[in-house]
């Protein structure tokens, strides 16, 4: 993974500085709150339900051992002794003060680590695949480009105070797992005719109010065009994107109103004016930077056969079968940790739990972490020699929960507990539908399954993706849910649909039920997923199951 | 504009540019403006106007000022850009709400002066200024692709050339 | 009408309301109840003279309750009030509970 040179370190210590004399401008009155308010934002601090939060960012997902640990101790330090990972592969903690942050940041920069540009209107936290670099379906490891296009971001003073936030995801593999549809920027790593790695770019996608799929910008773009050609992106945006409406100023919005056609003429015409320009990022650089993200040396690992560590554990072969993934190579595995134990908090991690993670990287997988976008943890490169030394460790922090992909692995945002925005509470509800299907043994039954839960319209949960999403809304001032089903994440992308009108908090669940339960009736067999059973049969089915009862039933 | 303060990488200053004439697109474009008369003038441009249209009189212009609405509105970091990048040489100003905090936006974006009105000025006094133009700011960007952002690259100078050749003006 | 003041403090991020002597106060109970919109604005207008203690303040809809003291109309503002309902953290847990969320851990 990248390695913090002087450079590096360097910046993220000016800015633990600049961000203390923003502090101070802003006791002072020199700094009124509303100018105050998008600078800190760009150092990741919301003012939230009940206190400040502070999102530190998690490059692409990607951190080690040693990180870890620092955001375990600032857990404890500054916090209640815990941090929510989040859908966009950052960590967040809820209780911070504003007199602590700068020291905190201070304490993040000793680890090279920061919270610059996790929120406010400039270019987010580029994410990517948590499998990178160990899945074996890839065709490079997006996380370099991820790297490249994070330093092109950081700091970028044109680019600072967009029309709204704006957010850019890699994908190194044809099998989309960083869900680059549903970004303001998808770049999907290809290969050309000549053999030559480029990019595929999709613009204008996202979530929200107003879900959209990306569109295709271009089929091919070579690798030392690649910044030449976000800037032009970039650029184009920040100048018309609109300003007079925040619901309206995204770059998916300004697709929309220009056309792609004109918005790709737009872009091409910038390009085509700096192209020849001062310097591309000159191919030593690329190479300097893509080096950093060598995989570490498989050889030594023995060769091991899993099968004879089933014999003699169950438990073991039943969390494998779940939360293992193949590796590229046959020597390793993936290994995925659940932060979705059914009544808990998704994505929550105590921060013991952050230090057994840490202690288990360090020891067993090249001190390497990953934080999944479905707001898992994930040992990317993991010897199968340890496999069982490592589920003995997770299962003696609670941290064995074996649901990846189940219908207990429930996507949730904060919501009303946490936020200012949202309209209903999503974190009740995430527990709730969790520990119904656990008590039910029915989970391996169902099979893959992913449920989606935002706490409002912002879709911060991800629902629109989520093969069925619930959108938490506030009907008379009782929380009301609606459900969409067959959203799809992947390069399959689906928007969800609408079931129609929503449910009390008290009668979501039976609906819920009611729709696995026409899935399970009817499915061809085992191998038959929901989501493509929902593909085969459509919405008819699900809504007649939930709605077709007198509606005394359901309201 | 005599009460507005103009930040430069000195500190505040006095408007140096009273006595230029206010100039605004449409004059330029016309033609109208001859060449020694854009030289002394000030070119003053809201954050949406489509810059590439001043191409070819780049050359001949030494003032151009730029609209700041508000602190949350950044176009005009892009516009000081894209004629940095279309080879203008001479001043460019960021007039308006420019916080503290947006110096090295601005500068880096090509901007070589600020100029804020009185009330603005009075709340956000000089030494807090010098703070931010005293900090060294060091700049991914330019590590990355060196002469993206800095006021001046070779380019422009070629750009200045090949905005003469297409020039509205013959050479005096 | 019925609306107390609410703010955040700008350092601690602590939840805050005025109460009749025009302090900020944790315990939305002990809030000023305003009944006309005169006194809202007036105190909107303090709210203004204070911005270097706290962070942006509002106005809320109340109801009062049997033994007269204020509580939120919306529920956001009730769990603001009390504290989250999934972990037993924030105001509920530093003193007795002043006003009830359902579903409280």
């Amino acid at each position: 993974m990248y390695s913090y040179n002087d450079f590096d370190k360097n910046f993220v210590r000016q800015r633990v500085h600049e961000f203390r004399g923003q502090v101070q401008r802003r006791i002072d009155g020199v700094l009124t709150e509303e100018e105050f308010k998008p600078l800190r934002l760009q150092n990741g601090i919301y003012m939230q339900l009940h206190s400040y939060l502070l999102r530190v960012a998690i490059p692409y997902g990607t951190l080690n051992s040693k990180q870890m640990r620092r955001l375990a101790l600032i857990a404890e330090i500054y916090d209640k002794g815990y941090g929510h990972f989040t859908t966009r592969q950052n960590i967040q903690y809820n209780w911070i003060k504003l007199s602590d942050v700068a020291d905190l940041l201070a304490d993040l920069a000793e680890v090279d680590m920061h919270a610059i540009q996790t929120s406010g209107n400039c270019i987010r936290n580029i994410t990517s695949d948590h499998f990178a670099g160990a899945a074996s379906d890839e065709i490079e490891d997006p996380r370099p480009t991820a790297e490249l296009l994070r330093q092109w971001s950081t700091g970028h003073p044109e680019y600072a105070f967009l029309p709204r936030k704006f957010k850019i995801a890699v994908s190194g593999s044809p099998h989309d797992r960083a869900a680059i549809a549903f970004h303001d920027i998808g770049l999907c790593t290809v290969r050309n005719n000549d053999g030559e790695i480029g990019y595929k770019i999709y613009i204008g996608g996202g979530l929200g109010r107003t879900p959209r799929i990306g569109r295709v910008l271009s089929e091919f773009i070579p690798k030392i065009q690649l910044l030449k050609y976000m800037d032009s992106i970039m650029h184009v945006y920040n100048r018309l994107g609109r300003r007079d409406n925040i619901y309206k100023a995204k770059l998916k919005i300004l697709v929309d109103e220009l056309g792609l056609k004109e918005a790709r003429r737009q872009i091409y015409e910038h390009y085509d004016s700096i192209k020849n320009g001062s310097q591309l990022a000159s191919a030593e650089i690329i190479k300097f930077i893509f080096d950093q993200f060598s995989p570490p040396d498989f050889s030594t690992a023995k060769k091991h056969d899993l099968e004879k560590d089933f014999i003699h554990s169950l438990s073991l072969k039943n969390w494998a079968e779940t939360n293992l993934t193949s590796h590229r190579d046959p020597n390793h595995v993936i290994v995925s940790v659940s932060l979705k134990k059914p009544g808990a908090t998704p994505g929550d991690a105590s921060a013991n739990q952050m230090r057994v993670l840490a202690d288990l990287a360090e020891q067993y997988a090249y001190d390497e972490l990953r934080v999944s976008h479905e707001q898992n943890i994930v040992l990317p490169h993991v010897p199968k020699q340890h496999v069982t030394k490592i589920y003995n460790k997770l299962n003696e922090a609670d941290l064995a929960t074996s649901n990846i992909g189940m219908v207990s692995d429930i996507i949730s945002c904060p919501g009303m507990d946490y936020c200012t925005l949202a309209t209903a509470r999503s974190i009740p509800i995430a527990k709730q539908i969790a520990t119904r299907f656990c008590e039910m043994k029915t989970e391996r039954d169902i099979g893959p399954l992913k449920i989606k839960i935002s706490g409002c319209i912002n879709a911060c949960g991800h629902h629109h993706v989520g093969h069925i999403g619930i959108l938490g809304l506030d009907r008379g001032g009782v929380e009301n849910y609606q459900i969409t089903l067959g959203g799809d994440g992947t390069e399959d992308a689906h928007i969800g649909e609408r079931t129609g009108p929503g449910f009390p908090a008290d009668k979501l669940i039976g609906a819920i039920e009611a729709i696995i339960n026409v899935y399970l009736g009817g499915r061809k067999n085992r191998n038959e997923t929901f989501l493509d059973f929902y593909r085969r049969v459509g919405l008819s089915p699900f809504k007649l199951a939930i709605y077709g009862l007198p509606a005394t039933a359901y309201f | 504009m005599s009460e507005w303060v103009i930040i430069t990488n000195k500190g505040f200053g006095s408007d140096d540019w009273i006595g230029r004439s206010v100039i605004e697109p449409a004059d330029v474009l016309s033609g109208k403006v001859g060449e020694e008369q854009l030289k002394k003038a000030q070119l003053k441009l809201g954050n949406d106007f489509q810059v590439e249209t001043l191409k070819s009189f780049l050359p001949y212009l030494s003032a151009i000022s730029i609209d700041f609405p508000s602190e949350k509105d950044g176009r005009g970091f892009s516009l000081a850009r894209r004629l940095r990048q279309l080879g203008y040489l001479g001043v460019l100003r960021a007039t308006g709400h420019v916080m503290i905090d947006q110096y090295r936006h601005a500068t880096q974006s090509g901007f070589n002066q600020i100029a804020i009105p009185p009330k603005l000025a009075k709340r956000m006094p000089e030494p807090y200024w010098q703070q931010q133009i005293g900090s060294f700011a060091s700049s991914y960007q330019e590590k990355l692709q060196p002469g993206s952002t800095t006021l001046y690259s070779l380019k422009n100078n070629i750009l200045i050339e090949e905005a003469k050749k297409h020039s509205k003006f013959k050479p005096s | 009408m019925r609306k107390i003041l609410t703010a955040n403090y700008l350092l601690s991020g602590k939840v805050i309301y005025l109460n009749s002597e025009k302090k900020w106060i944790e315990n939305s109970v002990n809030a000023d109840v305003f009944d006309n919109q005169e006194d809202a604005d007036n105190a909107l207008t303090f709210a203004d003279t204070q911005i270097d203690k706290i962070q942006s303040a509002y106005l809320i809809d109340v109801v009062l309750t049997s033994d007269g003291t204020p509580e939120p109309i919306s529920k956001k503002e009730l769990i603001r009030a009390a504290g989250p309902t999934n972990y037993f953290h924030g105001k509920q847990a530093e003193k007795e509970v002043w006003v009830h969320v359902e579903g409280v851990a």
